[in-house]
């Protein structure tokens, strides 16, 4: 507990030198952003008007007080091109990304860790090989390459997958708001037409999502799983008549789990980034597509504050993995 | 977590084999060897980018609109404007490896020095130095490299700063983890006795000794880097059109999936993702030679 609550107090420096280092950004950026909100045309007394209701003409220690301020109260600013407030248009998407995160991690768990295991147990087998080629392979495609292949091969040649056009078909309705998870809220309403839907939709993006991470914590936990093998106590617990399965699962693979809760935590961080350019290619509304249309037009208040609620995020996944340590391996211990 | 960062101190000080022996090591990784052909086939390419282009790679030929590949003299097909896509691949290496090699320049020419420093000195110097560091890597990487980019305007060198900025702290950590672990050593302590100036202790003693995992991070961050500059220039801030760049290619040639052009984004994106491999195939096999553990896991 005495832990936890020095590495949340820690948390508050660090997050305040993430809104300063973003702070200092937007005072770096070229053209005034009054200027830009006022419009080309605009005479100079308007210009003039709206820097002062920015607050631009005050001092800089001045304005990051405000700028604190704003963020403490949860004001992160005003989206001109969706003409809303960017935390409601986040709100509003948030689930979508979220939805498509939960499931490119989960893929990326649950084939990642069992090939990893397998490759490990069959050493130089042909699993092995091809779980090696793929993680190479997975780690060196760019996300967005990946993504349109995977359209052209499941969409435009083998007509299998619907077109990456959102979260759910033409013509369907989405499904009554409960959560916001498509999936989940079509299986509690009973709606099998638009979880079909969704599920369908949802796969390509996810597996693009995941297939970076997937690859990384393939090889993490074949590398973390071959050093573990090699140990005395499994040679014992072997030598004890216990079942292989036992001993892979119970023995070596219980020791793996805190360089796997590290690399999870580090995916997360490469999952936010690469949300951005994933649902750009398939539509997907969620934060990451609103964040691409900011770039193209060139509204930065949504783009700061993606980047700012991205590394808190960040920060209190970590915090969450940290504590985890203590929970998988009791040898742990936190004072 | 004690017990881990101990484990981590003993894999760094463990030595690295002598001078001799690394290319043997190093040549009988076929995989990084793999990786060093890749290389130096791009390389090779960026070098001989105008005598291996078949066409001027930002001429449109309106007539020759979205040919396929081996049509009409055009190895690899021709793009939405008519643009020769082999021609375009070939210059594209040479962007893409620049913007590679010069933001790695970047976080290396700023993240060594005050990694340096900020293990030499400790202190108050050091923990400010680090914490900013902490602030910059608390930001997931692309996340943080794209709102650079925002800022700084689009374009080819913002671009290239952002994905520098981005890594600095990668460096850093590395060399104040090294510094600080070294500067207790007494080499250094009678390099001080004798009078030499902190600059050349740092400079001459200090980081040579962490030259060679510096090296595997630097490899490892090109492929990285490359890989970044070209999703900056798919979302539209990297690279700006005409200039022939594989993630603008793809960015280009997206629209033309559905339609069955599939030749615009695939072979953009091939030469990405090989390119990448090479990278990540030596700095892998590099960190297998200095890292005797790694050796077993892969």
């Amino acid at each position: 507990m005495k832990y936890f609550i020095r590495r949340v107090l820690y948390a508050i420096p660090v997050l305040i030198l993430v809104s300063l280092l973003i702070f200092i950004m937007t005072r770096i950026m070229p053209g005034d952003p009054a200027r830009m909100y006022a419009g080309e045309q605009a005479p100079e007394s308007t210009v003039e008007q709206i820097r002062e209701e920015m607050g631009l003409n005050k001092s800089l220690p001045e304005q990051f007080v405000i700028y604190m301020s704003d963020l403490l109260r949860g004001d992160f600013g005003y989206a001109w091109h969706t003409e809303h407030e960017v935390i409601d248009d986040f709100a509003a998407r948030f689930p979508a990304t979220l939805e498509l995160a939960i499931c490119s991690l989960l893929l990326a768990v649950v084939i990642g860790v069992p090939l990893g295991i397998l490759s490990a147990t069959h050493k130089n087998s042909i699993v092995d090989h091809f779980s090696r080629l793929f993680s190479l392979a997975g780690a060196s495609m760019p996300v967005f390459w990946l993504g349109l292949m995977l359209v052209l091969v499941f969409y435009v040649k083998l007509g299998i997958s619907p077109a990456p056009m959102g979260r759910i078909g033409n013509g369907l309705n989405d499904p009554t708001h409960i959560t916001g998870l498509f999936i989940l809220d079509s299986m509690l309403t009973g709606d099998t037409a638009a979880l079909k839907s969704s599920l369908s939709q949802i796969a390509l993006p996810a597996v693009t999502l995941s297939l970076a991470s997937m690859a990384i914590i393939t090889r993490m936990t074949r590398s973390s799983m071959l050093e573990v093998l090699g140990l005395d106590y499994v040679r014992t617990a072997r030598a004890k008549g216990l079942k292989e399965r036992v001993v892979i699962y119970r023995h070596a693979f219980s020791n793996t789990l805190i360089p796997l809760l590290t690399v999870l935590g580090s995916q997360f961080g490469l999952l936010l980034g690469y949300t951005v350019v994933v649902e750009t290619i398939f539509a997907w509304p969620g934060i990451g597509s609103y964040v691409t249309d900011s770039i193209l037009i060139t509204d930065y208040a949504p783009i700061q504050a993606f980047a700012l609620l991205s590394a808190v995020l960040y920060l209190v996944i970590n915090l969450v993995l940290d504590l985890l340590y203590t929970v998988v391996d009791p040898r742990v211990k936190y004072e | 977590m004690d017990d881990l960062k101990r484990k981590s101190n003993q894999q760094n000080t463990q030595q690295a084999p002598q001078r001799a022996t690394v290319w043997q090591t190093f040549s009988r990784n076929k995989l990084a060897v793999i990786g060093l052909i890749l290389i130096l086939f791009w390389v090779v390419v960026a070098i001989f980018a105008p005598v291996l282009a078949t066409h001027d790679p930002n001429d449109p030929i309106v007539a020759e609109k979205f040919m396929h590949p081996g049509e009409g003299g055009h190895i690899l097909g021709t793009d939405n404007f008519g643009r020769d896509i082999f021609s375009r691949v070939v210059y594209g290496a040479r962007i893409s490896i620049w913007a590679g090699v010069i933001s790695v320049g970047i976080s290396f020419c700023i993240g060594v020095p005050l990694g340096g420093i900020a293990g030499y000195y400790g202190g108050a110097i050091g923990n400010v130095i680090m914490r900013v560091m902490d602030g910059l890597s608390a930001f997931p990487s692309l996340v943080l490299a794209i709102t650079l980019a925002v800022s700084m305007g689009r374009g080819t060198v913002s671009a290239m700063v952002a994905v520098g900025i981005v890594s600095i702290p990668d460096y850093a950590r590395l060399m104040f983890a090294q510094t600080s672990s070294i500067k207790a050593m007494p080499y250094i302590e009678a390099g001080r006795a004798v009078g030499l100036k902190t600059s050349s202790l740092i400079l001459k003693h200090i980081f040579p000794n962490c030259l060679s995992q510096l090296l595997v991070r630097a490899t490892l961050g090109l492929g990285m880097a490359i890989l970044t500059v070209s999703s900056l220039s798919f979302l539209g801030l990297g690279v700006q059109p005409p200039t022939a760049e594989w993630g603008a290619m793809i960015s280009d040639g997206r629209r033309y999936i559905v339609s069955g052009e599939w030749w615009i984004t695939t072979f953009p994106g091939l030469a990405i993702m090989t390119s990448i491999l090479g990278f990540n195939l030596v700095g892998d096999g590099v960190r297998d030679i200095l890292d005797p553990r790694n050796r077993t896991g892969s």
